[in-house]
């Protein structure tokens, strides 16, 4: 017996080791396993839950979650082995030797249906009026196995109920203890917010000190929601207050569709992961009341010609001297990882990028040109945000994103409130016209974005522009290195043939700025804060990390594909399909990329107008540390 | 419990280090089988075959491993662990020591429980006692490839952590809850390293066979449950305290001895134990029998078995890890059934659907904790039933 096999108890897919499918599948020695008279030979180490699924046989689960480490505490999966007594869960039983099982025996169905009553005695089971009525795993699980009467008495005790937090709501009567989400904020993400307390009857699912929300160091990623079998966890919902602004007559509201929820929002509607249809999108987000819709994209790009100007200029002085080599710039787009960083290194967030979010800066937009140029009063102007986790609605609360007194976004919807919103308006899929983006700084010009593929690539893009004077092609041979061997957190090297100069002015201050061989633009990328974590301390070691220009961080596995806001389930496989829904390229086809660049310019130089100039591209932050209140 | 009683062990005929004495002397093959061929199995309730457990331990190749005390003696009228520390606290640590020579352990840890912290002092003596005498530390017994030493952590006060892999997740500095077996201890336990865990009374029990030899030991009680073991009797009876018998001795002989002839009814192995009516007296506590853990609670003619039901249950509901539905929720609404009886409302179908429900808390929890929870509840009402059905009502102001 190796234990190299059974070393998964704390490791989710987002940390595994690259290699090791590599290793499973290379090992001679199989095992045997018959299930229910079929026969398949596995590797050890396998679980009965896995040989099932390569079997299609299906084994129902409940605190089993693709993205989660095994704790095998529900019961709910449990098998007959031959030569136990007791029944086995089957996602937590490795294969050592050859076994023979049976998946359904009136024992198993008895024992079974136990389960889930024991479950829904526990469970406040207010279904019909429930946010998760239609996509409750512990309800599916409970029509599919004949689970029609709870059949023992209910337990009685009240237990926590908090909605402190714009990030989070707790409703601790309808949690089933499964843990996914003690194991998706501890280790997968290792933000460490909650955890099991007390035992037995008195067992609970609780925050350290038994803290509200509000007072802990959530950073709002909402992989605890998005991982919830149930409606213990929910994002805090603000439909109402955005309805309110619809029906009111006298209000302008503008939406902002930020692009993973302008697919994973198809998902609400009852389509399948990875549909991306925008044109029906936007005519139907109109037709529920929004009096206009903006691409959350264009907001992107523009943050991206800034940084990109940003950045060059540091490259190019960096690369001329390497002695004044600085710090890697980290991203700040993701509002999940500025609140992680903000708590867990405020040291460091002297590296930040300075720019708002494209959430933030494009209800700056809206707030400073657009409100002026509608052709409406611009204090009836309500900026509604959309977005993939409600760690964006903490953001928008925050005092250091105000614009003139101001809230620069007003309310944060994400994929669920939205989807929730559209299902609500009553509007009809079918045979649904193709709408269009308006366009945020003239007002006539409808602008729509090709996707792409992610911010570090466009910005990579952009950047090698500006540095070496040519645009990037697919001739130049871009390395990709993972220092910790895992998918998560990598490196582009881009090699540059040498500095042409950053803006255009040439500055060639000792003459040898180009032709020099091995010169790098080093752009990082990396998604979880479990890996943020370890390209942190990476970079305080002087890693590999610590040598690269620019670093991106998103805080959910698979960026904002994965967030918290969209809809549950949630798998790597759904959020791959979600991910290859957008086209890939490295930087923005014409004509929208001269757009940008002209509104960009017309910020700089001041001539777009007097309130809208590139001081509305900025932000700061607020070291908060680990102990609030 | 009774000075003179204690006296009569086994252990006290033991010679001072005879056991580590003689494992010296042998290969360390040889010291695995003779464990295996006495036949001791696990004192603590589990009883896996101890010769087993090393063996598996002993095979698996690791830079560390370690062997662990299991003092956690939290079953409810269990104190004989209690005994054997405070008068035999040698016997343990030799024992802990020649297992660790023999599959090649460097570390020991003792898991005290919170309760008898107060014995600290006096452990810590005696290791330290023999630290100086040369039998822990560099060089055990003199030979120089053998260092090994032992630690004390205190408890915190969970039952589950009796459980050997809760007990090794506390140990690690975790919450004491259950692993899911396999990997079991013996191949990757406390920090992934292979790990022998035993019962305290184990350990002393491996010394004994040590000193005096496998065929001793084995000849001893029957040929499935060979050798002797420690009784914790308490409850209804004349003469409560530790005693040690043969295995395979009867429930009626064993009454007569403590002076318990009028009990109905005898708890075997405490509250994860099962309740043995008059009728069965004549069961032998073997482990092809009655498996037995450690404690005998005698109850008279007098006990009212819906109470005793209800305590136990009242025990499990507080004291399960929480970690695992049948054993968290199950045993509330066996709890709530036994309730339901004592204020006569508990239908007699409800009580059939709480007996399946007890099965399936048998058949599906995650440890033996939570798989032995419902036994006394199971076994009272099938021995019981038209008593507790039957029963006169409490006093409804009450």
């Amino acid at each position: 017996m190796t234990h190299g096999n059974f070393d998964r108890r704390r490791v989710p897919v987002s940390q595994r080791l690259m290699s090791a499918e590599a290793t499973a599948n290379s090992d001679g020695n199989l095992v045997t396993v018959t299930m229910d008279g079929r026969e398949i030979k596995v590797t050890p180490g396998t679980t009965l839950l896995e040989a099932a699924a390569r079997l299609g046989i299906h084994i129902p689960t409940l605190c089993t979650h693709p993205d989660l480490c095994v704790v095998g505490n529900c019961r709910v999966c449990m098998v007959e082995v031959d030569g136990t007594d007791a029944l086995q869960a089957a996602c937590a039983t490795p294969v050592t030797e050859p076994v023979t099982v049976r998946t359904y025996s009136g024992k198993i169905r008895r024992v079974r249906r136990h389960m889930l009553q024991l479950l829904l005695a526990h469970h406040d089971g207010e279904c019909h009026s429930c946010s998760r009525n239609g996509a409750c795993e512990l309800a599916e699980l409970s029509e599919a196995y004949g689970v029609t009467e709870v059949g023992f008495a209910r337990n009685r005790e009240s237990r926590v109920f908090d909605n402190s937090s714009s990030l989070l709501v707790r409703n601790m009567n309808k949690c089933v203890l499964c843990r996914r989400c003690v194991r998706a904020c501890i280790d997968m993400q290792e933000v460490g917010v909650m955890e099991a307390v007390g035992k037995g009857e008195q067992i609970e699912i609780e925050t350290f000190g038994k803290k509200n929300m509000a007072e802990v160091v959530c950073i709002g990623c909402g992989q605890c929601i998005s991982h919830c079998p149930t409606a213990a966890l929910v994002n805090p919902d603000d439909t109402d207050k955005v309805w309110q602004a619809i029906d009111n007559p006298d209000r302008h509201v503008v939406l902002q569709l930020s692009p993973s929820v302008r697919v994973a929002l198809w998902e609400m509607l009852g389509m399948a992961p990875g549909t991306d249809d925008v044109g029906p999108l936007v005519h139907m987000l109109r037709a529920a009341g929004f009096n206009a819709v903006f691409d959350g994209q264009q907001a992107a790009a523009l943050i991206i010609a800034e940084q990109a100007r940003l950045l060059s200029a540091i490259i190019c002085e960096g690369l001329a001297h390497p002695e004044k080599d600085r710090w890697p710039v980290l991203s700040a787009n993701c509002s999940g990882w500025v609140k992680y960083m903000e708590h867990f290194a405020p040291a460091m967030l002297k590296h930040m990028s300075p720019l708002k979010s494209p959430e933030q800066l494009l209800g700056t937009l809206v707030r400073t040109h657009y409100a002026r140029h509608y052709g409406g009063e611009p204090s009836a102007v309500v900026s509604v945000a959309s977005a993939p986790c409600a760690s964006r609605k903490f953001e928008a609360e925050s005092p250091l994103n105000t614009q003139f007194g101001e809230k620069s976004v007003d309310y944060v919807l994400t994929t669920v409130e939205l989807g929730k919103m559209l299902k609500e308006s009553g509007i009809g899929l079918s045979r649904m016209p193709a709408g269009k983006f308006d366009g945020l700084i003239c007002t006539n010009a409808a602008v729509s974005f090709t996707p792409g593929n992610s911010m570090v690539h466009q910005l990579c893009g952009a950047v090698f522009e500006l540095v070496t004077g040519t645009p990037i092609s697919k001739k130049v041979k871009i390395e990709y290195t993972s220092p910790f061997g895992i998918s998560g957190a990598y490196i582009m090297n881009v090699p540059i043939q040498g500095v042409n100069d950053a803006t255009g002015k040439n500055k060639n201050g000792n003459g040898d700025g180009g032709g020099q061989k091995g010169m790098q633009l080093r752009f990082g990328k990396c998604e979880g804060t479990a890996n943020a974590k370890r390209v942190i301390e990476d970079i305080r070691n002087g890693g590999p990390f610590s040598r690269c220009h620019f670093i991106e961080f998103l805080a959910c596995p698979d960026g904002c594909f994965g967030g918290g806001g969209h809809p549950a389930p949630t798998s790597s496989g759904i959020r791959q399909m979600r991910r290859e829904a957008f086209p890939v390229s490295y930087a923005l086809a014409e004509p929208e990329a001269a757009w940008i660049g002209e509104i960009h310019a017309q910020c700089q130089n001041g001539t777009l107008d007097e309130m809208t100039t590139l001081d509305a591209f900025y932000t700061s932050y607020m070291p908060r540390g680990k102990f609030m209140k | 419990m009774k000075s003179s009683v204690v006296s009569k062990l086994t252990f006290s005929t033991i010679p001072v280090d005879a056991g580590l004495h003689a494992a010296t002397g042998m290969s360390l093959e040889d010291i695995v089988e003779t464990v295996r061929e006495s036949g001791l199995r696990g004192r603590g309730g589990g009883a896996f075959s101890v010769g087993r457990k090393w063996e598996v331990a002993r095979g698996v190749r690791s830079d560390r491993k370690y062997v662990i005390c299991n003092a956690a003696e939290g079953e409810p009228g269990s104190f004989k662990d209690r005994a054997i520390l405070s008068g035999y606290a040698p016997l343990v640590f030799e024992g802990m020591t020649i297992a660790a020579l023999a599959v090649g352990a460097t570390r020991g840890i003792i898991y005290l429980r919170a309760e008898y912290a107060y014995m600290l002092g006096h452990l810590e003596s005696v290791l330290a006692a023999r630290r100086k005498a040369g039998l822990l530390g560099k060089q055990v017994a003199g030979n120089p490839r053998f260092n090994f030493d032992i630690r004390i952590q205190i408890g915190e006060g969970a039952y589950v952590c009796g459980q050997e892999t809760a007990l090794i997740e506390f140990l690690e500095g975790h919450r004491g809850e259950p692993r899911n077996r396999p990997p079991y201890p013996a191949v990757s336990g406390y920090r992934g390293a292979p790990t022998v865990v035993h019962n305290v009374e184990t350990w002393a029990w491996v010394t004994c066979v040590m000193a005096k030899g496998a065929k001793w030991f084995h000849d001893l009680g029957t040929p499935k449950s060979p050798g002797m073991k420690l009784f914790s009797v308490s409850g209804d009876c004349s003469r409560p305290g530790v005693y040690e018998f043969q295995l395979g001795l009867s429930v009626a002989e064993l009454l007569r001895v403590v002076g318990g002839e009028d009990a109905q009814g005898v708890q075997v192995g405490g509250a994860s134990g099962r309740m043995v009516p008059r009728s069965q007296f004549g069961r032998k506590i073997a482990y092809e029998d009655l498996p037995y853990g450690g404690a005998v609670i005698i109850l008279g003619e007098n006990r009212d078995m819906l109470e005793v039901a209800h305590n136990y249950l009242k025990f499990f509901t507080s004291e399960s890890c929480g970690q695992c539905t049948p054993c968290r929720e199950g045993t509330r609404k066996l709890l709530d059934g036994v309730e339901r009886l004592r204020n006569g409302r508990c239908s007699s179908a409800y009580l059939d659907q709480l007996i399946s429900l007890g099965e399936s808390i048998q058949a599906a929890s995650k440890c033996g904790l939570g798989q032995s929870s419902p036994q006394a509840f199971l076994s009272i009402v099938a021995h019981y039933r038209g008593k507790l059905m039957g029963r006169k009502l409490v006093d409804d102001a009450r």
